[in-house]
């Protein structure tokens, strides 16, 4: 194995090691991240990590490990579900408050461990670029410039008193040229923007009350 | 009166030491409160918050999983299942921990019942 590889490899080892899968609950017997995809390893080791946005939404993975045991049937019950609601896997904010998100047995109602959220309402929209594996790059703070047939994947962020806040939002994008085109991403909620021809476009992205541009020129 | 203290004091000893004895086994999150006291048998927690305890009776054994609470609006109580064993018991050796989650609904006053006790539950706002 040639050095660089196995650098990235013993990098990645140590992001998971250091990280564990998640936020520890409070018992220490579950671990829970906003559902991530695999193979991007610092979505699923920050876990999560800040408030959930108020109208976001997040699909919640809990991991659970018992000696001797396979995971058992569980279920997520919010304390207050007028300011967290559940359903299934997927937590939604509803006001601004905070509330423990309890894992509890299927059909039982008992403990299996907790996790006290906070729900937040956003102040500030921006722009968040991905790589095609899903990777987070980081926000989108210029102007983007691409050549014609790439592409960009953007999500939408929203953040409270400068923190980023957790959750999906039900962003909608909107465009005022056919320069670049957008396509919606299945399971991500993404949104990969792929430049058809030369020219320049400004992408509108509205969420949660809030709206931010984006300037994109695609070059021959 | 003397004749009657010894006596009274005895019975109150006895009743005391019957009691089950409640530790906290999660910390309070940032900010918020979160915390019992096992000599007043009271628990006091922010709205929203929660607090696990751990219950033993006076052999070290672990209490019953039984819970009921006065007034679910203000606090909820659940048993918790934990994966450990309990460090000693006189008599019957290690045994599955009894533990427990309170909740705190709304702010207000209440009482709960865990492993055979009552505790008075604060939510602060």
């Amino acid at each position: 194995m040639n050095r660089p590889v196995l650098g990235a490899f013993a990098a990645a080892a140590l992001v998971v090691a250091s990280c564990g899968n998640g936020s520890e609950g409070a018992l220490g017997q579950a671990h829970l991240s906003a559902d991530c995809p695999s193979q991007d390893l610092s979505c699923v080791a920050q876990g999560l990590d800040g408030p959930l946005a108020v109208g976001a939404a997040a699909r919640i993975n809990v991991v659970q490990a018992f000696p001797g045991s396979a995971t058992p049937p569980t279920r997520l019950v919010s304390s207050h579900p007028d300011v967290l609601v559940v359903d299934g896997d997927l937590v939604r904010g509803a006001t601004a408050g905070r509330v423990t998100l309890l894992v509890m047995l299927a059909d039982e109602d008992a403990v299996i461990d907790f996790m006290h959220v906070w729900v937040t309402a956003a102040d500030r929209l921006a722009l968040s670029a991905f790589t095609s594996d899903g990777r987070e790059l980081g926000e989108v703070v210029t102007g983007a410039e691409l050549l014609t047939g790439e592409d960009l994947v953007l999500a939408a962020r929203l953040y409270g008193r400068g923190q980023k806040l957790l959750g999906d939002t039900q962003a909608a994008f909107a465009i005022d040229s056919d320069v670049v085109t957008l396509l919606r991403e299945a399971t991500s909620g993404r949104t990969r923007v792929v430049a058809r021809k030369p020219g320049q476009a400004t992408i509108t992205v509205t969420a949660g009350g809030l709206a931010t541009t984006l300037a994109v020129e695609v070059k021959p | 009166m003397t004749r009657w203290c010894v006596p009274l004091l005895l019975a109150a000893s006895v009743a005391a030491g019957c009691e089950n004895r409640y530790e906290a086994i999660t910390a309070p999150p940032p900010g918020l409160t979160a915390s019992i006291d096992d000599k007043s048998k009271s628990i006091r927690l922010s709205l929203g918050a929660s607090l696990a305890f751990e219950c033993t009776n006076t052999e070290g054994d672990p209490c019953a999983r039984t819970t009921s609470t006065s007034s679910a609006s203000t606090a909820l109580i659940f048993p918790a299942n934990l994966d450990t064993l309990t460090e000693w018991g006189r008599e019957h050796g290690p045994q599955p921990r009894s533990a427990f989650v309170v909740v705190g609904i709304a702010e207000g006053r209440t009482t709960v019942e865990a492993g055979g006790d009552s505790l008075s539950v604060t939510v602060l706002p």
